[in-house]
């Protein structure tokens, strides 16, 4: 068996299109499936009529022949024959975003023992198998912009399972961390990731269902959720790990309805405040016109209301990380018509507005470099350099003010709005004039980190040193 | 006549002894392309298969895959530095002397060789590992529990904690490197390893209800 496919197996009672599904396992949905194939490459999608206990035996079962848990999805697909487009376009969906799933040591598998620790004795425990895995975050550092002063991950962790240690790199506590995937959707570089919970595979998976099956109605839910008839369940650790940016991008590519549906208590995020929180800020977006989408929030145990099948959105092509950044997030709100949300709304949604200001503003650049998405750059002018601001990029994290040297003269600052005339790409914020060796003509520093050094220093500015020659010329006296 | 089977604590040492002990083969100088193939065939047939963690199955079928001039990390191109846990640590010194009071305490001394060489203490985790089984095997928990301190302070000082960095700087090396996928297939191993002996010798519930 290749390691790189993905097996799709069914129970006999749902419809596919044919040559969708490897095999058609009877007993499948009630958890006893007959005849599995002998061995099962990591990656396997499940689509039953409806779903059989998570923590069963048939779990073991696939974890037995080669599936690994956390790349095993369960798909509860409608028996009815009506439904096979519907039903195919979500295992493709599937398919697709475990494609990008690579098992590789990077990443972190806990096991969980079947009893709870301690209740036996230790010889008895080491001699069980373990029930199940779960999922830990790793860290990139080369990504990471702790040494900057991110501190999203560790603010946003609901268990306070990350900490920074003595070399400013992050730590995870895997004892506190419960997978819930949070640090994975607030890192503003993508430098945390998770085995089954890659924004860019979720992305996948949305934009694959929306154009097999334009107007699907999406849940974001966890595998614990029970079934929601009539949605398509797009499954994420925990549905307070949901960035606003995918509820609201699955709706630019055409979604008529997007909810997030709690599993119930205990949550891995807690109690779900977030979530709900996060839904009524996008369900707060004013809307015009008569394709407002159904937005909601969907408590443990409660149903959610029947999604039409109209799409919404202009269905246009998004960029990649657009689940995490804000860019299609803003081109769906511009969709919706909505021109200023509240600020206590983009504030929540992550969404902001680098604004420089140019008295002030020295042009050194420092923003650019620990700006962890790219919403300020560094860009070639036809004046010559030039900083740009990219509203589109803006994930509000503050890393600019914070490292800006000119902070306390508002040099940059972060307002929490949505415009829309500035969601096109990135804008001249300032031009950086250069000043030039007057030896070999190369670029010395920009001019205004000069003339601020000179204000700042008065006489012990060694004009000669600094400000007249670049760092080469200096060397060579 | 059939063979009696192993009780699962004595296979699942047995089993970790076989994969740390096939990256210390592997990341030994002189070690011929015959033996090590040999060794890699035996995973591949008698341990890997066995082995309760998926991810743990599917990293060591990735590697075993490859030809066994791959899979020999010392003839590779690599910086023979990379196969020595200094080159990780922030605190050298620190680190060697733990890791020599570790030795001692297991009653062992690495002889002409560095001690923190990924060789050396794939060895040492390999024996602790032998230590295990062969002290259940003959009901001895005071035994027992001394190897399981020992693999735990082996893995989560050391082991755990410069594999990961290994492999990412090994992933991050434009060339595709035999090494990357024996490195990936040891850290999920060590992890696994790790996680069981935390919840055996500690008893802590992790990760909350989850």
């Amino acid at each position: 068996m290749l390691t790189d496919e993905v097996v799709v197996l069914r129970c006999p009672h749902v419809p596919l299109t044919e040559g969708t599904a490897n095999a058609s396992i009877r007993g499948l949905c009630r958890g006893r499936p007959g005849d599995l194939p002998a061995e099962l490459p990591p990656r396997l999608v499940v689509a039953v009529c409806e779903p059989p206990d998570p923590e069963g035996a048939w779990v073991r079962e696939l974890r037995s022949r080669g599936a690994i848990e956390p790349l095993v999805r369960v798909l509860s697909l409608d028996p009815d024959p009506s439904s096979v487009k519907v039903n195919t376009a979500r295992v493709e969906a599937a398919k697709a975003r475990l494609l990008l799933e690579k098992t590789t040591g990077r990443h972190h598998l806990r096991p969980r023992w079947g009893s709870k620790p301690g209740s036996r004795s230790r010889r008895a425990l080491l001699g069980l198998p373990p029930l199940a895995f779960d999922p830990l975050p790793s860290v990139d550092p080369a990504i990471c912009a702790a040494e900057a002063g991110c501190r999203r991950c560790l603010d946003r962790c609901p268990h306070e399972a990350l900490a920074i240690d003595d070399g400013s790199q992050l730590v995870l506590d895997p004892k506190r961390c419960t997978s819930c995937g949070t640090c994975v959707s607030v890192c503003p570089p993508g430098a945390t990731s998770m085995l089954g919970f890659d924004l860019g595979g979720v992305e996948t998976e949305v934009e694959t269902l929306l154009s097999l099956h334009p107007g699907t109605a999406i849940a974001f839910a966890c595998p614990r959720r029970a079934a929601l008839p009539g949605w398509a369940v797009v499954e994420v650790p925990c549905a307070g790990a949901v960035p606003a940016g995918m509820l609201l991008g699955a709706i630019a590519l055409g979604a008529s309805g997007v909810a997030l549906a709690h599993c119930g208590e205990p949550c891995r995020t807690g109690d779900a405040v977030d979530a709900r929180e996060l839904v009524a800020s996008v369900a707060n977006v004013p809307a015009s016109g008569p394709s407002s989408p159904l937005i909601a929030f969907v408590a443990a145990g409660q149903l959610p209301p029947e999604p039409s099948r109209r799409p919404t959105g202009a269905g246009s092509a998004p960029a990649a990380g657009w689940a995490s950044r804000p860019g299609l997030a803003l081109r769906a709100l511009q969709a919706l018509g909505s021109t200023s949300p509240q600020a206590r709304d983009t504030a929540s949604l992550g969404l902001g507005q680098p604004r420089i200001d140019p008295a002030t503003c020295t042009r050194c650049g420092t923003c650019a470099r620990v700006c962890p998405t790219g919403a300020i750059a560094i860009a070639e002018s036809s004046d010559g350099e030039a900083l740009m601001v990219d509203h589109a990029h803006c994930v509000s994290c503050g890393l600019c003010v914070a490292n800006c040297p000119e902070r306390e003269r508002d040099a940059v600052r972060v307002e929490p709005v949505f415009d829309p005339s500035a969601i096109g790409g990135p804008a001249v914020a300032v031009v950086t004039e250069e000043a030039r060796c007057e030896r070999c003509g190369g670029p010395v520093a920009p001019r205004a980190m000069l003339d601020r050094l000179r204000a700042l220093l008065g006489p012990e500015f060694q004009e000669e040193r600094l400000a007249r020659l670049c760092a080469q010329c200096r060397a060579l006296g | 006549m059939r063979e009696s089977e192993p009780s699962p604590g004595v296979a699942l040492a047995r089993a970790h002894q076989a994969l740390y002990r096939f990256g210390a083969l592997a990341s030994a100088d002189r070690i011929s392309l015959a033996h090590l193939e040999a060794a890699a065939e035996l995973l591949r047939a008698r341990i890997v298969f066995q082995h309760p963690d998926a991810l743990v199955r599917a990293t060591w079928r990735e590697a075993l895959e490859l030809p066994g001039a791959q899979l020999r990390l010392s003839v590779q191109e690599l910086d023979p530095s990379l196969l020595l846990e200094r080159s990780f640590s922030e605190a050298p010194e620190e680190m060697l002397a733990s890791l020599h009071r570790l030795y001692l305490r297991s009653a062992l001394q690495p002889a002409g060789v560095a001690p923190d060489e990924l060789t050396v203490e794939l060895d040492l985790a390999a024996e602790l590992c032998a230590r295990e089984a062969i002290a259940r095997e003959a009901n001895d928990a005071e035994a027992m529990h001394q190897a399981l301190l020992l693999r735990h302070e082996l893995l989560s000082a050391h082991l755990v904690r410069w594999l990961p960095l290994l492999h990412r700087t090994l992933e991050q090396s434009p060339r595709d490197l035999g090494a990357t996928k024996l490195v990936s297939a040891l850290l999920a191993a060590g992890r696994f390893d790790w996680h069981r002996l935390e919840t055996a010798l500690f008893g802590e519930e992790v990760g909350g209800a989850y």
